[in-house]
């Protein structure tokens, strides 16, 4: 089962190769993105899963050249579609983001300006890489807008964003994203401000636009039952780094790293009857304060000395499936999806 | 080059933290440069308003008819026992910026103490009960907003006759409080709706506590940011009330009143009205520069960070 | 004081807003809390679940006064809260608390974790020098902070820890009844449990009452007897947990759980859409005609768009209370795939 999965994959759009991402404070260096490899193929959603302070949006700024100013990315490589993004000069990288690569954002009010229309912004987007006149942006925006499925897109295309509520505004969001058919799309927390009813509505959307546009799609999110929905592989991050990889299958029905186990074990299943939850215990650690040797060792249940030791190393230990964790067959962890 | 610096940054980040003996306050200055200049530039007025009788090299108000508008020590003609030049009587125009210091940093601080605290009583009451009261004193706001400031104290002067140092205190004061009844309100009202605020509401504390322990410590920063930036303005008021005639009257010093006596000599003998003037110009920027650097400072979220 | 089996009955609780209507221009009325009425034994929590907009907040806050209620009743211990006067109100708030959602707002930047949570008991003056020390301690503990954290500021703790300190400022006063606002939904998910659980241990520890507001049904299920849903100010069905969450009536309810995303790929659908509730939440200040909820019901009919249905028992004498026309006779709540 799981070398099947292995072999059906497809081609590689992005190659993230030892990514890592550094702030000078005043008094030291931090890393909150450290040694970050992993591959976003051709059609395929990969879900990027973690909690607050698990590096997974400085992941995702650094590959769109996004960063703060006082962040300083360093890389080995990130190919997307055979270009190194490293060696872009700003204008170039200008150039790929919107064309090649695209981004949407948990708050989408904040990412649309509140002074233009929502045609206007639309059209722009598109006019900005391609060359047609007014009326043809004007065509497609409408197109774009249907695609998203907007009620009414000739009367939206005229509103302003504050007119619009959340669910619709992201809807919009994406339509700029996909207006000039990037082949890789990252979404950050997409669906976190939305209401539940509205956030089943976007991912579905998500879900039939990649088909529909043949984009790859990085989304990142802290929901790990937002992933189990659309995710076809995951990458599951703690204190900015990689921890566990692996098809969405196989890492439901088998979590490897003990943090995986927990986040699935805390995570509410309201289809399921329960007593009481389980937790991890402890808090994330802070960037200034990572402890030494595996970096979830002192919330860890299953921790030894040899984990406080020396960092584990992000190993292939089955075929498709790569964990951070010195432990993993002796813990025989079992997800609840197994039943 | 580049792969030594990529393990350089990797090995910093292995590292820990390093030591710092130097308090938060002074590494944020030296880091902030416009800080820096201020904090010297009012390090220096305040020097010179508080030692004025040992910094100054002549009594500022001798008169010396034989060392009439002398230029500046570094200009042709110019007499280094002079360091600034000589006015139209002789007093040394060094002397009387060092005396002038201390009216403007008296009348500065001593007004904004007058204004802040009418204001932040009126804000505070306008913005955590809001309704009738808020809308009155808004309104008394507005009022002495529509007319301009120096007008305004230009009145109250000529009123109670002007010229002392207190009563440029009060007027100064009392036109200057709606700057901080407007903030304060404005601060109260964000800060009501914070939960906290709630909280101890919950619990069932008294008002007056509520805004004692709660309010009041958090709108201390900006509190004491605008009140800088007050000062600034205060002592342009100052000069500017001095410059009409209506300030301080001689033998008092202030820059305004240089100003105002070096405008006749401006086509001959600039330095009477222009040394004054960068005094005052410089002091202005100065606080300025402090206010703003003190923003920086007093934001707990930048505590939070450091 | 009048006896009561119920520790807090609501009765066609109002509270609404005029929103505009400043110099002549016609301004409209904001129903965020329209005619709610509930009961709770002492013991209970009530689970208050709702999208954005629906007013579930408001009516937390119209309760406990932080906001005044335009009509209807708050009895608790058989007094009318809504009509006190700021004196009586003062006698009683130190029964009824809050937990506040944003644990970076809810306490003062200013002060000491130790002068935070002391905060409740120097203002009603039940303990000061070594008790009041030893009283915050103990607090400290119940709630799982460390005694060496009491001279901390709360930017020096993480958004769980801050929630602690919260807590056990609300629990300082031995209060009857707690008012919940999303007391877990800024939190990350590993400390969400971790929060949860420490309610329902406080809960059996203290005999504590609950009003446990959330936006999804996941979080009010471990610590709910009851669950309220609510939409654009109304309740739409009330319940016992169990019951709600085993046979919603509501195509509403029923719609909520739908949309909640399964943490099990193999239950994913296979194609064609699963959510269940199309289109968006209507705008509060002009709700839909009849039943608000009728743009969106996959069920509505002629009816649903005239007339209002009436908040009712589902049957005769039954505690599940819903507001429609047709409601679900076979709804399927928890268990699927």
């Amino acid at each position: 089962m799981e070398m099947q999965q292995q072999t059906q994959r497809k081609e590689v759009l992005l190659e993230v190769d030892h990514l890592n991402t550094y702030i000078k404070t005043e008094d030291r260096v931090l890393q909150p993105v450290r040694d970050v490899s992993f591959q976003v193929r051709k059609g395929e959603l990969l879900g990027i899963v973690g909690e607050s302070g698990c590096g997974k949006s400085m992941t995702s700024l650094s590959i769109m050249g996004l960063t703060p100013k006082n962040i300083t990315v360093q890389a080995n490589h990130l190919l997307l579609g055979g270009k190194e993004l490293t060696k872009l000069s700003r204008r170039e990288l200008r150039e790929m983001r919107g064309k090649e690569m695209a981004m949407i954002f948990q708050e989408p009010l904040t990412s649309l300006n509140p002074l233009f229309t929502i045609g206007y912004q639309l059209t722009e987007t598109i006019r900005l890489h391609n060359q047609v006149t007014k009326k043809q942006a004007w065509e497609r925006a409408v197109e774009m807008l249907k695609h998203v499925e907007i009620p009414r897109p000739e009367h939206v295309m005229k509103e302003y964003p504050n007119a619009l509520s959340g669910g619709m505004r992201q809807r919009v969001m994406i339509a700029i994203a996909l207006a000039n058919r990037p082949s890789l799309l990252i979404a950050d927390e997409p669906t976190t401000a939305l209401d539940v009813t509205i956030q089943a509505q976007i991912l579905y959307l998500m879900k039939q636009l990649m088909k529909q546009y043949d984009t790859a799609i990085m989304l990142i999110t802290h929901d790990l039952g937002v992933v189990a929905e659309v995710a076809d592989y995951v990458l599951v991050m703690y204190a900015g780094q990689v921890v566990e990889e692996a098809s969405v299958y196989d890492l439901f029905r088998r979590p490897l790293h003990p943090y995986t186990r927990g986040l699935m074990n805390s995570t509410i299943k309201v289809h399921q009857s329960e007593e009481k939850l389980d937790t991890i215990e402890g808090t994330v650690p802070s960037l200034a304060d990572m402890p030494a040797g595996c970096r979830f060792n002192p919330r860890c249940p299953f921790a030894t000395a040899a984990c406080r030791d020396k960092e584990p190393p992000l190993a292939e230990v089955l075929p498709g499936r790569k964990v951070r964790c010195i432990r993993w067959n002796e813990l025989g962890g079992e997800g609840h999806g197994e039943q | 080059m580049k792969k030594n610096d990529k393990s350089s940054l990797a090995a910093a980040a292995a590292a820990g933290p390093k030591r710092h003996r130097a308090p938060r306050w002074l590494r944020m200055l030296w880091r902030s440069k416009t800080g820096l200049i201020g904090f010297v530039i009012v390090t220096v007025v305040l020097v010179f308003a508080v030692f004025a009788p040992w910094i100054a090299p002549y009594d500022p108000n001798a008169i010396n008819p034989v060392d009439m508008l002398k230029p500046p020590a570094f200009m042709e003609g110019g007499d280094m026992r002079y360091l600034l030049g000589t006015d139209n009587l002789g007093h040394d125009i060094f002397s009387r910026i060092v005396y002038g210091a201390r009216i403007s940093m008296l009348i500065g601080v001593c007004s904004v103490v007058v204004a802040g605290f009418i204001g932040t009583l009126f804000g505070l009451l306008a913005g955590y009960y809001g309704g009738i009261l808020d809308a009155i004193i808004m309104r008394i706001t507005d009022a002495f907003h529509a007319i301009p400031r120096t007008l305004l104290a230009l009145v109250a002067v000529s009123v109670v006759s002007g010229g002392s140092v207190t009563t440029l205190i009060v007027v100064i004061g009392i036109t200057g409080w709606i700057t901080y009844a407007r903030l304060i309100r404005s601060e109260v009202l964000s800060l009501k709706e914070r939960e906290f605020v709630k909280a101890a509401i919950t619990i069932g504390t008294p008002d007056r506590t509520i805004i004692l322990r709660h309010i009041l410590p958090n709108v201390f920063s900006s509190f004491i940011v605008v009140s800088t930036l007050a000062v600034a303005t205060s002592i342009l008021a100052e000069s500017s009330l001095s410059f009409l005639g209506l300030g301080i009257n001689p033998p008092n010093i202030s820059w305004g009143g240089m100003l105002s006596t070096g405008r006749n000599y401006l086509a001959t003998n600039w330095w009477v009205a222009t040394m004054p003037g960068i005094a005052l110009t410089l002091t202005v920027l100065g606080i300025m520069f402090l206010g703003n650097w003190l923003r920086d400072l007093l934001d707990p979220y930048n505590q939070g960070l450091q | 004081m009048a006896s009561s089996e119920y520790l807090l009955e609501v009765r066609g609780l109002k509270k609404y807003f005029k929103v505009g209507g400043k110099l002549g221009e016609k301004g409209g009325v904001l129903r965020a809390v329209d005619d709610v009425s509930f009961t709770l034994k002492q013991g209970e929590t009530l689970g208050v679940v709702g999208e954005s907009g629906c007013g579930k907040s408001t009516l937390g806050n119209t309760i406990i006064r932080l906001l005044e209620p335009t009509g209807g009743q708050v009895l608790f211990e058989g007094q009318d809260l809504a009509r006190m006067t700021k004196r009586q109100l003062a006698a009683v708030r130190p029964d009824i608390q809050m937990i506040f959602q944003d644990p970076f707002s809810s306490l003062d930047p200013r002060m000491r974790v130790f002068d935070i949570i002391a905060e409740p008991l120097r203002v009603h003056k039940a303990a000061r020098g070594q008790e009041l020390t030893d009283r915050v301690m103990g607090l400290m503990k119940v709630v799982g902070l460390d005694a060496s954290y009491a001279s901390r500021f709360p930017h020096e703790f993480s958004g769980g820890q801050r929630q602690r300190i919260g807590i056990a400022r609300a629990l300082a006063l031995r209060p009857k009844l707690i008012i919940c606002d999303e007391p877990v939904s800024a939190l990350d998910v590993s400390i969400q449990a971790q929060i949860l659980n420490l309610l329902y241990d406080l809960q059996k520890q203290f005999n504590l009452t609950y009003i446990f507001i959330a936006h999804g049904l996941p979080t009010v299920k471990h610590v709910s007897s009851k669950v309220a849903v609510m939409y654009l100010g109304k309740v739409m069905e009330l319940a016992d947990k169990d019951e709600l969450f085993e046979r919603p009536m509501h195509p509403y309810t029923q719609g909520l759980f739908e949309a909640v995303p399964i943490p099990d790929p193999t239950l994913r659908p296979e194609e064609g859409r699963r959510e269940f509730l199309q289109g968006d939440i209507p705008n509060a200040m002009n709700p839909p005609s009849g039943c608000y909820f009728h743009p969106r019901c996959p069920y509505a009919t002629e009816e649903c768009r005239k007339t209002a249905p009436q908040f009712r028992p589902c049957a005769p004498g039954s505690t599940h209370y819903v507001a429609c026309h047709h409601p679900l006779e076979n709804g399927q709540g928890i268990v699927r795939g």
